[in-house]
């Protein structure tokens, strides 16, 4: 078997190793004859999976302009917290209130918490509003209300985003390139 | 795909930026593990030319993302066109990225020992001239190019270790007209592995093996002048001796003592450069014959003129090595 076996079957052995034939399969599996050559290609395996370190990315995008990373933090509504009761009664505060409101707001979470938005909606115009937990200046991302896939690009955090109407989110992502430009 | 990352959707939404960011991140961790696998080969360069196996990988894959006027990536899907099986499965798309991959760090650790040792690229050209007039092929096996015999379409069997091959008998590291044949004819009677040679291993131990070898001429053995590696090397580095004192000692820009430390230099940078590979950073030959001088010193003033005096001394060479 030792001479039949290419660099495919290697190969197969480690990444699909159902369309080796069984005796190929068998062969591999119990003898030691490419055993460098199976371990060169799990190693390649297991780096695949290795994620990049920042240092690693910056250096790529260096080289190969077209390389443009960006991280992806998307943010979810924080339920509507529930009217408080006491002894089964409304509090006034927390009653309903007849006339509709001229501002509504709605809040949204990452799953990390790292950032919360605040969206306020008046009657025909509306505000976003960034902030992080880490008490930063969150500078140069884009900022994309969904479903409807409006992107905004903000330089940073110190000043909200203006609409001149409403939205309702489900959700809001925020991206942020990676690298540097210089 | 165990792997856990799949190249097909990649490959089939080269438009989509995350998409070509994720190809780009996952060739690249390609490209850096056959750099590894080569690392004992492109460590002097490595060291020489002061960079990482990062950045090597880097340099090895760029012109695979290289965009056209459309930001298409043209190299890449040029050979995603060609490739045969056509790539439509994960299985396929798998082996064509790494085959690609892997064709492009041999090519670049080729082209990058060809420019650190004149010697290693001049036996390069003599043994790929024999592997044409023989038509023998060469085939790409697990980051390293082999020669096989014209009959073969791929390697089958165990390949030689490079510690088995630098054992067989030095009869057989004799450049010829059959020489290449006669390891093919030994790997075959005597040992049980695959014919195929390493080409890479086989260019270094002739390097190391026939010292005579730059005096073989292709077409004639009648008063052949017996030139060997050390001849050359001192003929080119009375070139570069002799350029330096031109254009710098005799226009006043060096001083005698300085053309002594250039003449020490090169002929500890030649040393290196016969027996593999010049060392990290060309400054420290230079600092290390002259007494009490600063890098930032060595920089300000030496700098440019020995690494200028650096390509000469290996087109010195070359040219030695063509005559």
């Amino acid at each position: 078997m030792r001479e039949h076996i290419t660099e495919k079957d290697l190969f197969d052995f480690v990444f699909f190793p159902t369309l080796l034939s069984k005796e190929k399969f068998s062969y591999l599996e119990n003898s030691d004859d490419f055993k460098e050559e199976i371990e060169f290609f799990i190693d390649l395996k297991n780096s695949l999976q290795l994620e990049l370190t920042p240092k690693q990315k910056q250096l790529i995008a260096e080289k190969i302009p077209a390389y443009n990373p960006v991280s992806i933090i998307k943010l979810y509504p924080v339920e509507q917290a529930k009217k408080r009761k006491v002894n089964g009664l409304i509090l006034a505060a927390a009653s309903e209130n007849n006339n509709k409101p001229t501002v509504t707001s709605r809040t949204f979470y990452d799953d990390n918490k790292t950032y919360i938005i605040k969206v306020l909606n008046y009657e025909n115009s509306s505000k976003i509003f960034v902030f992080s937990t880490q008490y930063e200046v969150i500078k140069n991302f884009d900022l994309i209300i969904s479903p409807q896939n409006l992107r905004y690009h903000i330089d940073d955090n110190t000043i909200p985003l203006e609409l001149d109407f409403n939205v309702n989110p489900e959700t809001v992502t925020l991206e942020f390139n990676l690298i540097k430009q210089s | 795909m165990k792997s856990g990352i799949e190249i097909l959707p990649l490959l089939q939404s080269l438009d989509c930026s995350t998409s070509r960011n994720k190809l780009i991140e996952v060739s690249f961790k390609i490209a850096v593990h056959y750099i590894r696998l080569n690392h004992r080969r492109v460590r002097k360069v490595l060291l020489s030319e002061e960079i990482t196996a990062d950045e090597l990988a880097l340099e090895a894959i760029a012109s695979l993302f290289g965009t056209d006027e459309q930001n298409n990536f043209c190299v890449l899907q040029d050979s995603l066109k060609k490739w045969q099986p056509a790539v439509d499965n994960e299985h396929e798309a798998q082996r064509f990225l790494n085959n690609i991959i892997r064709s492009k760090v041999n090519q670049h650790i080729a082209k990058l020992l060809r420019e650190a040792d004149p010697f290693f690229s001049k036996l390069l050209d003599k043994v790929n001239y024999q592997i044409k007039k023989n038509s023998f092929r060469k085939i790409h096996y697990l980051g390293c190019v082999y020669i096989v015999p014209d009959n073969s379409e791929e390697i089958s069997g165990k390949i030689i270790p490079e510690q088995e091959f630098n054992q067989l008998p030095i009869e057989l590291f004799k450049y010829g007209e059959n020489f290449i044949q006669k390891i093919f004819n030994y790997l075959n009677a005597e040992t049980s592995f695959a014919s195929a040679i390493p080409l890479n291993l086989l260019v270094f131990k002739l390097k190391e093996t026939d010292t005579t070898f730059f005096a073989v001429q292709e077409s004639t053995s009648a008063q052949i002048e017996e030139k060997d590696m050390d001849y050359l090397v001192d003929l080119a580095i009375k070139r570069t001796l002799e350029k330096l004192n031109r254009t710098y000692i005799q226009k006043g820009k060096l001083r005698s003592n300085e053309l002594s430390v250039f003449e020490k230099t090169l002929i500890d940078i030649a040393v290196d450069l016969k027996n593999g590979g010049v060392n990290p950073g060309l400054h420290k030959y230079f600092l290390l014959n002259y007494a009490n001088l600063t890098y930032e010193e060595y920089k300000l003033r030496y700098q440019n003129i020995l690494e200028y005096l650096f390509k000469l001394l290996k087109q010195y060479i070359v040219e030695e090595l063509d005559h």
